[in-house]
């Protein structure tokens, strides 16, 4: 008998049915990625709060373009591979849960070594230092808290996908793979700000070092 | 015979998705480089998130639970 179906027959009125469960996770789930919202957006308010002179209106330090566009598409990557997954796992659909999973944790792993090592110029030189007054430490505040949400992210489904590989969800029950899943899309969501924010918007002033 | 169908068409959603969303983040950089608008980055900034919360993170569940895959 599945876990759904002893659910029903032995079903205790004074405790919640499994999808009553689910309602009340996905709610929690919704609430802390709101509560996650508001350190998000201190973040960006102090990023245009900070970056901006009387001359240029807003600005943004000259960093390289193309590493940081190659990123942010590995990262949509990984949420493409991520929805993949959860709707594979939804259709019992086992071998294409795991291998978008894996795919997901590496797209996930390319994009937090491409800042860390890349971005952070550990690999290569600091392209921006953390001493470069606001523009460092804005950088480094936003890209740091982001990419410490990446590496949870990375744990997280490397926890659901080892929990997958064991047989553990169904097509009816599989809550797990979708809180995953909406961290992790909650995650690329968060970068789709912090890109523009950092990459994109402003007038770009050179760094002399 | 209706089963892989709509499983091939939840599949398309996303591909879809995954399209716009990169096109999207091409036209950012090009607008970036060309014509430095803040407000046009932001507004394709929501968009994007728009897609990210609509398609891939199904918000919609939260009001109506009973929509799958």
């Amino acid at each position: 008998m599945s876990a759904v179906a002893h659910d029903h027959d032995h079903h205790n009125p004074m405790e919640p049915t499994r999808s009553e469960q689910v309602k009340m996770n996905r709610l929690g789930l919704w609430v802390f990625c709101l509560s996650e919202s508001f350190l998000f957006f201190a973040l960006l308010g102090t990023r245009f709060y900070l970056w901006r002179n009387p001359v240029d209106g807003i600005i943004r330090p000259d960093l390289a373009q193309i590493p940081a566009f190659i990123f942010t598409g590995v990262l949509l990557a990984s949420s493409y591979f991520m929805n993949r997954a959860e709707v594979a796992i939804s259709k019992d659909d086992r071998t294409t849960f795991n291998y978008s999973m894996l795919l997901t944790a590496a797209l996930g792993l390319v994009f937090l070594f491409g800042v860390v090592l890349v971005e952070w110029g550990l690999a290569t030189g600091p392209e921006l230092l953390l001493g470069d007054g606001a523009f460092g430490a804005v950088f480094y505040a936003m890209t740091g808290m982001h990419a410490l949400h990446v590496i949870m992210g990375i744990a997280l489904i490397l926890i659901v996908w080892n929990n997958g590989r064991k047989g553990l969800y169904t097509a009816e029950d599989h809550w797990a793979v979708e809180a995953c899943a909406i961290f992790w899309h909650y995650v690329d969501l968060v970068w789709v700000f912090f890109y523009p924010a950092l990459y994109l918007i402003g007038t770009a002033i050179e760094l002399h070092h | 015979m209706s089963e892989p169908t709509k499983s091939g068409s939840i599949y398309r959603r996303g591909n879809t998705a995954a399209f716009w969303l990169v096109v999207i983040t091409v036209i950012e950089l090009i607008l970036a480089l060309t014509f430095e608008s803040a407000i046009l980055l932001i507004l394709l900034s929501i968009g994007k998130a728009g897609i990210i919360l609509q398609v891939f993170m199904n918000i919609s569940r939260l009001w109506n639970p009973e929509e799958h895959h």
